[in-house]
């Protein structure tokens, strides 16, 4: 899922400063299950800005990131003069498509690819770099979890299976050791990995993906 | 073939050492550092943004130490350049006639004073040897493209014995000889048991034989640097004597030259430790007394030309 | 200082009314629920936005909660609340207090403490 966190309430403020009539829109998808941005972190947000004397109204859609659940909300936008919308970066550039005269401010900041580990605390675990060879690797990805995306780690930092960068991160290539040696596949750590075809990634530019076969 | 080549050819136990770049533009802290090193040591590493705090590049600082009559190995870090521009230095390395490479990765940018930079990390240490091999060996660059002119390198790599996972250190090494390097710079050894159980696993491998190693030392010359180096450094092992012997001395900087010969000594007759790397941070101007106290001075001579 | 009080109907409640009977001074709207723990941040701050300076959450003892982690949890929405509160500059802030019907003193601290400008809301 993708994972964010709120903005200050402070810098969401200073943003709509002209404004006085806002919709707080949440979305129920990755933003809610990482607490961010759900229905209840919009109404906790209009309450704020209420106090703070904005007239504030709360909404949820399924996802912001689809046209069509944005656009149910024809009626609601045109009574606002800004939106803060808690979806991650992507749902915000889609509402604001949407609605392109409305003001759309994020209420996120939108941070990584991620996966609960418990209760409160979310890891960053996919870099999206195009071209997934996590088999390789015990299936610990050392492009995101590696602080230098090392694939023929460990560096000489590796502490206590800890990160020298992050020392409260553990080490990735501890992690990837750790699990090849238990499936009895050390060996093919010692092959040399060749340089990353970095072209799909983001460095690439934008990536598109489409399905001629559904396309309408 | 390189000075620093043709010593450890000879199965002369070399003797390497360290200049950081000044974080300016004066020229002059090279040349004095080389200066003083120039006839102690056989190479002198330059390093390349070390902790991610920008000085002055590694390549321009090479220049300047060959101009002082010393031989330089070029630090190369995948941190702040992408394939592109690593294999463009080093070509324009090798123009001006540059002939040691230490490929590293580098140390993250968090850890300098530019923390808020993108990193590159394009490709790693190990990578970076493959790559400079095949220019050398097979004349391409790493899109498989010829090359052409001379060129003419001596490649090596570093490597910390002592960081976890230690058991698969050795693996590590492995692998960085099969990509091309031909020497090793080891981190700094002061647990010198430790060490010779690495160089045990080494020899198993057959590696000895296939790269110069070089073990890592470092004097120091307080108690306060040796805890540091404990506490900050990842993988130095420091044995509780040493740092006993550095708190009860009254003359702290004479016991650290004192533990970094006897540490020299004992790893001269380490099999297949084939010289020393001086890393004599902030204190260039003990090298030359750790040297002879360790009676590896006088240092063979250059060829002239 | 405008104060409202929500109170659980096993302690909370019956302390806030014989808190008010002791204390006549003491001005208050006082609301009942079964748990403090169905008191959801957004009930908070949808208190806070009628006017009120102060919300004193009165439940029962935390070892003691009748429902387990009600007043528990009461406590930690509190403090996620005040810190949204003081995020934005905010300055009404939620309370706790954890009493039993017949001791009702601990309302009496939490908000004199309140009124003197100290932090009053760790139990």
């Amino acid at each position: 899922m993708i994972v964010g966190e709120r903005k200050p309430v402070t810098e969401i403020i200073d943003n709509l400063k002209g404004y006085r009539k806002v919709l707080v829109l949440a979305c129920g998808t990755c933003v809610t299950v990482c607490m961010s941005g759900g229905e209840k972190e919009a109404q906790e947000l209009a309450s704020l800005l209420r106090l703070k004397g904005f007239q504030a109204q709360a909404q949820t859609v399924e996802r912001q990131c689809e046209k069509e659940f944005n656009l149910q909300l024809q009626t609601g936008i045109c009574a606002c003069e800004a939106v803060v919308s808690l979806a991650c970066g992507i749902g915000v550039q889609v509402l604001a498509d949407c609605f392109p005269r409305v003001p759309v401010f994020p209420g996120l900041n939108t941070t990584f690819m991620g996966a609960p580990v418990e209760q409160g605390i979310w890891e960053e675990r996919c870099s999206g770099c195009g071209e997934c060879l996590v088999h390789l690797f015990g299936n610990v990805c050392p492009i995101t979890r590696c602080a230098k995306s090392l694939l023929n780690g460990p560096c000489g930092g590796s502490r206590g299976g800890k990160c020298e960068v992050k020392p409260e991160r553990d080490c990735a290539w501890q992690l990837i050791y750790d699990r090849m040696k238990s499936q009895g596949k050390l060996e093919s750590l010692l092959e040399v990995q060749p340089p990353k075809n970095w072209s799909f990634s983001r460095y690439g530019g934008q990536r598109k993906m489409i399905r001629e076969d559904v396309k309408l | 073939m390189s000075f620093l080549e043709s010593v450890l050819q000879r199965g002369i136990f070399a003797v390497t050492a360290e200049v950081g770049p000044p974080k300016g533009t004066e020229r002059s802290v090279i040349e004095k550092k080389c200066l003083q090193l120039r006839d102690y040591v056989d190479a002198v590493n330059i390093t390349d943004n070390q902790t991610a705090i920008v000085r002055l590049s590694s390549f321009a600082s090479c220049l300047i130490a060959r101009e002082c009559g010393v031989e330089p190995v070029m630090q190369m870090v995948c941190r702040d350049r992408n394939r592109i521009a690593l294999q463009s230095d080093f070509l324009g390395a090798c123009a001006l006639g540059i002939e040691n490479f230490l490929c590293l990765t580098g140390d993250h940018q968090s850890m300098g004073n530019h923390p808020q930079a993108k990193n590159v990390f394009d490709i790693d240490s190990v990578q970076l040897l493959s790559i400079l091999n095949d220019m050398k060996e097979k004349k391409i660059f790493q899109c498989g493209e010829t090359l052409k002119g001379e060129v003419k390198a001596f490649l090596g790599a570093g490597e910390n014995p002592f960081a976890d996972p230690v058991e698969f250190r050795v693996y590590r090494l492995a692998k960085k000889v099969s990509a091309g390097a031909r020497f090793v710079q080891t981190q700094a050894v002061f647990d010198v048991e430790m060490f010779a159980r690495f160089m045990e696993e080494v020899r198993k491998m057959g590696l000895h034989e296939k790269t110069h190693i070089l073990a890592g030392v470092i004097p120091v010359k307080s108690p306060q640097a040796l805890r540091y180096m404990q506490n900050e450094v990842p993988g130095l092992s420091i044995p509780a004597s040493l740092l006993e012997r550095m708190e009860r001395t009254k003359d702290p900087k004479e016991e650290g030259v004192r533990i970094c010969v006897e540490i020299i000594e004992k790893l001269k007759t380490i099999e297949g430790v084939r010289g020393v790397h001086i890393m004599a941070i902030a204190w260039e101007s003990i090298v030359p007394e750790i040297v002879q106290r360790s009676n590896l001075y006088p240092r063979p001579r250059k060829e002239v030309g | 200082m405008r104060i409202a009080s929500v109170g659980c109907d096993r302690q909370g409640f019956p302390a806030l009314l014989r808190f008010l009977e002791t204390f006549p001074e003491y001005r208050m709207d006082v609301t009942a629920v079964p748990c403090l723990g169905t008191v959801h941040e957004s009930m908070m701050l949808h208190i806070l936005e009628d006017g009120y300076q102060l919300l004193l959450l009165a439940g029962c003892p935390l070892d003691s909660c009748f429902n387990q982690k009600g007043s528990e949890f009461a406590f930690r929405k509190a403090q996620r609340v005040n810190a949204l509160l003081t995020e934005a500059g905010i300055p009404k802030r939620v309370a706790c207090a954890f009493v039993t019907a017949d001791k009702i003193g601990e309302i009496k601290r939490v908000l004199e403490s309140i009124v003197s400008g100290q932090k009053g809301e760790e139990p």
